[in-house]
């Protein structure tokens, strides 16, 4: 308890954007809800799968990702997880929560309800499970399902710096033939649900959509930048992460607005000379997936170190993946993102520690020796540090020993270092 | 009968006919999952060979950069761990496919070790890609992908594959599948364990089918006029089975595993090769419309194909067995459902391990079932 309210006692000013998201995320939802009982479409997809052609066609989408989010928010997710092993599903949940939760089928502790009917759920086989599990949730609502092929990071490498040409020459990234295969597939979901609500699909209006994408997506790189080249740090890691939901919401003018917003008072508050910790003296940077079951371990090293963690990859990622030049073929353009968003290549994420001008990086280990991440921050010669627990599952987290090891990273790896000799990077 | 200790001998050391028929001046072409057609492989001249995961080895020494297998079945990783640590150093080649993730994982692993260090002991990787969704631009895309992998046997025999001798693998393999068939039917009438079965399967995809097709044959003949091994017949399904460990336990409870639907199983031989066109797109229609893998298409799809086998496998009882990670795991629930539907008692062993964690706790959740005990 000591220990709670000492890091409660480090909780940092927060940032207005992640209340407005907030707000803007509830109203939406019960906007939904209120349009559907009205008897229109909604559709329920992935985060990178279809939210943009469902917003062209006009037809709200609810993210797997933002779902699960607001599910693990109330708590639920062991009751529902029961729910689903007493089906048979008693397994590794991976993405499944949000079938557990309309399995559940219990209105009183669902967020705001639960979802509504959707008109069709979309999938693709990013891993071995998420087709059955979006096949099984579009069989319990009595939808249909749609899938769309997975193909990309997990196969091809990542060409070299290829940040430097997704946004205006992704065509010279990806082999055509990949390309040809999302693009037709895009084309056949856009018939399907064509067919399935008649309602045209409008390809100007897609190509708007496109644009205000890339429009979002530079508020963010705007934003990151900021972030990136200002010491000491004006936005905490937990922000950072609060605001992961925005880049969620794509096409949406309300949305780009809110990126707007958000690029316009982090700009304030670096013109106003607001500092995360004023005393920082060690920026790191969190090279895996968020800690979501625990979010103020990152402030645990404020106090005694004046270590902050500055960034992760949330918000590099639209900032770098996201924009994508449409040159005369937005369907195109969109399956080159959809292939090549970058997320997996830790070049890039040791690219983006030096952007932010890291002393270190730190994050969670798969148990199956040196990672990748780990092999491309040493040669980048950024010290890295390697976690053992689970990033969602507070059960499988040492919250102890994991701040004793950070700690010790920072005396052993990086206090022990001259502040001359820090940051000495290499290409 | 010595065509099984054949079998068992090349089944239990799966590399020694390989490396006998490379001594004779064969090229190899190793391949994971049975989604690599051997007919083109065998039509450039090579010899196909199988990998299976080694149950029990050591990954220590392989386990550097092996983060991107990230959370897999230990099976799998167990595969990668063997060709890192140069188990298949003396193939020619390897062909990885895009089968479930952890073996597409796999390439990314191989591929990346080699480019880090060009003199590692892993052979020239070739990845053949292949869609797992149902649309007509997939299999566009995979029959695609199967005429690229044609032309590159080609490059590496440094001859065309004509297409009499494309037709000549097919018969060969379709003979293979033919008798396979007829073996399927006297394990099923319990002639045979499913230990043993899995060593006579298994070998199908270690040796020479000129070689083996005549001993499958006279086995098969053996086989005919033997006496019914005792016990419940029981259907196998689930997780791969590449080694005996696992029916060997099962089958130490008092039964016989008289039929399974995994790929070192009955499902390795399903469909032949129907020569109707031109034969290499019999070829590529036939590997894109076979049985399908746990992760293929649809849930709905798979429980129909599986009620279907289980329907003809005149099984007294039925046991559902996922490791971790095992995309099989969520087929499981409808199967069962299907099982049931046909008065079939089922068992569901779920989570464990590769090998098997607790041999005792397997034997005595087989034992209670068998004696219609719960578990």
């Amino acid at each position: 308890m000591a220990d709670e309210v000492k890091k409660d006692a480090k909780k940092t000013e927060r940032l207005k954007a992640v209340y407005a998201l907030k707000a803007w995320e509830s109203n939406h939802f019960q906007e939904l809800q209120e349009k559907v009982k009205g008897g229109s479409p909604f559709c329920v997809c992935n985060v990178d799968e279809a939210e943009e052609i469902m917003v062209t066609f006009g037809i709200p989408c609810i993210t797997t990702q933002w779902w699960s989010s607001q599910i693990s928010a109330k708590k639920m997710s062991k009751q529902y997880f029961e729910a689903l092993a007493k089906r048979g599903y008693d397994m590794d949940h991976y993405y499944s929560l949000g079938l557990a939760c309309t399995v559940a089928n219990d209105p009183e502790t669902a967020p705001w309800g639960g979802l509504p009917k959707p008109t069709l759920i979309v999938g693709s086989p990013q891993l071995d499970q998420t087709n059955s599990i979006k096949e099984l949730w579009a069989k319990e609502f009595g939808c249909p399902y749609f899938e769309i092929e997975c193909v990309g990071e997990d196969v091809m490498p990542a060409p070299e710096k290829w940040w430097e040409k997704s946004r205006d020459n992704w065509d010279e990234l990806i082999p055509k033939h990949v390309l040809d295969l999302k693009e037709q597939q895009l084309r056949e979901m856009i018939s399907f649900v064509e067919t399935l609500t008649g309602k045209p699909f409008d390809y100007y209006e897609f190509e708007r959509t496109l644009e205000v994408v890339n429009e979002q997506a530079d508020y963010y790189r705007k934003t990151r930048d900021l972030c990136a080249h200002t010491i000491p740090c004006p936005v905490g890691i937990r922000d950072q992460f609060s605001l992961v939901s925005m880049q969620w919401h794509r096409g949406n003018p309300e949305v780009r607005d809110m990126a707007k917003g958000l690029y316009e008072e982090v700009k304030e508050r670096v013109e106003s000379g607001f500092a995360v910790c004023k005393d920082e003296k060690i920026r790191l940077f969190w090279a895996t997936q968020g800690l979501w079951s625990n979010t103020q371990f990152y402030n645990a090293f404020m106090e005694k170190y004046g270590a902050v963690f500055v960034a992760s990859m949330y918000m590099s990622i639209p900032s770098d993946g996201y924009y994508r030049a449409i040159k005369g073929n937005a369907l195109r353009a969109l399956a080159s993102r959809q292939i090549l968003l970058g997320v997996l290549d830790p070049n890039w994420l040791a690219k983006e520690a030096k952007n932010y001008m890291c002393d270190g990086a730190v994050g969670i280990g798969t148990g199956r020796g040196k990672s990748d991440i780990a092999i491309a921050f040493e040669k980048a010669g950024i010290p890295y540090l390697e976690l053992s627990g689970d990033n969602v599952d507070a059960r499988n987290w040492d919250e102890e020993a994991n701040e004793a090891a950070v700690a010790r990273f920072i005396e052993e790896r990086i206090l022990s270092v001259p502040e001359s000799e820090r940051r000495k990077y290499k290409d | 009968m010595k065509e099984l200790d054949i079998f068992k001998k090349y089944y239990s050391d799966s590399k020694a006919f390989a490396k006998e028929a490379q001594a004779e001046g064969k090229k190899l072409v190793g391949y994971v999952c049975n989604c690599v057609p051997e007919e083109f492989i065998i039509a450039a001249g090579f010899l196909p060979v199988r990998i299976p995961a080694a149950p029990g080895n050591d990954i220590k020494s392989a386990v550097a950069g092996m983060s991107k297998m990230g959370p897999s079945e230990a099976y799998s990783v167990s595969m990668a761990a063997s060709i890192i640590d140069g188990d298949y150093s003396f193939l020619d080649h390897l062909v990885v496919p895009h089968a479930r993730g952890s073996v597409h994982k796999m390439y990314s692993v191989l591929r990346d070790k080699k480019k880090e260090d060009p003199s590692a002991p892993i052979p020239e990787t070739y990845f053949l890609d292949h869609t797992h969704s149902m649309h007509m631009s997939s299999f566009d895309y995979d029959r695609a992908r199967m005429l690229e992998f044609k032309e590159e046997l080609e490059k590496w025999s440094g001859k065309p594959i004509s297409d009499e001798a494309l037709t000549d693998a097919v018969t060969l393999c379709n003979e293979t599948r033919s008798l396979l068939k007829e073996f399927q039917q006297l394990r099923k009438e319990a002639k045979i364990s499913g230990a043993d079965a899995l060593c006579v399967i298994g070998a199908s995809m270690f040796m020479d089918k000129k070689v083996y097709n005549p001993l499958l044959k006279s086995l098969n003949e053996q086989l005919a006029g033997a006496e019914a091994l005792p016990g419940k017949r029981v259907f196998f399904t689930g997780a791969p089975q590449d080694n005996t460990q696992l029916y060997e336990l099962i089958e130490s409870c008092g039964c016989v595993v008289t039929a399974d639907d995994n790929c070192w199983g009955n499902r390795a031989s399903d469909t032949p090769v129907e020569l109707i066109h031109d034969v290499t797109e019999d070829v590529i229609y036939r590997y894109d419309h076979k049985t399908p893998c746990p992760h293929i298409g649809t849930l709905a799809n798979r429980a129909e194909v599986f009620g279907r086998t289980i329907a003809g496998s005149d099984a007294e009882a039925a046991i559902f067995f996922t490791i971790r990670f095992d995309p099989n795991a969520w087929n499981v629930p409808e199967q069962m459902k299907k099982a049931e539907e046909l008065g079939i008692p089922t068992l569901y062993l779920t989570k464990q391990k590769y090998p098997v964690g607790d041999p005792e706790e397997v034997k005595t959740a087989v034992t209670a079932f068998l004696s219609g005990e719960e578990a």
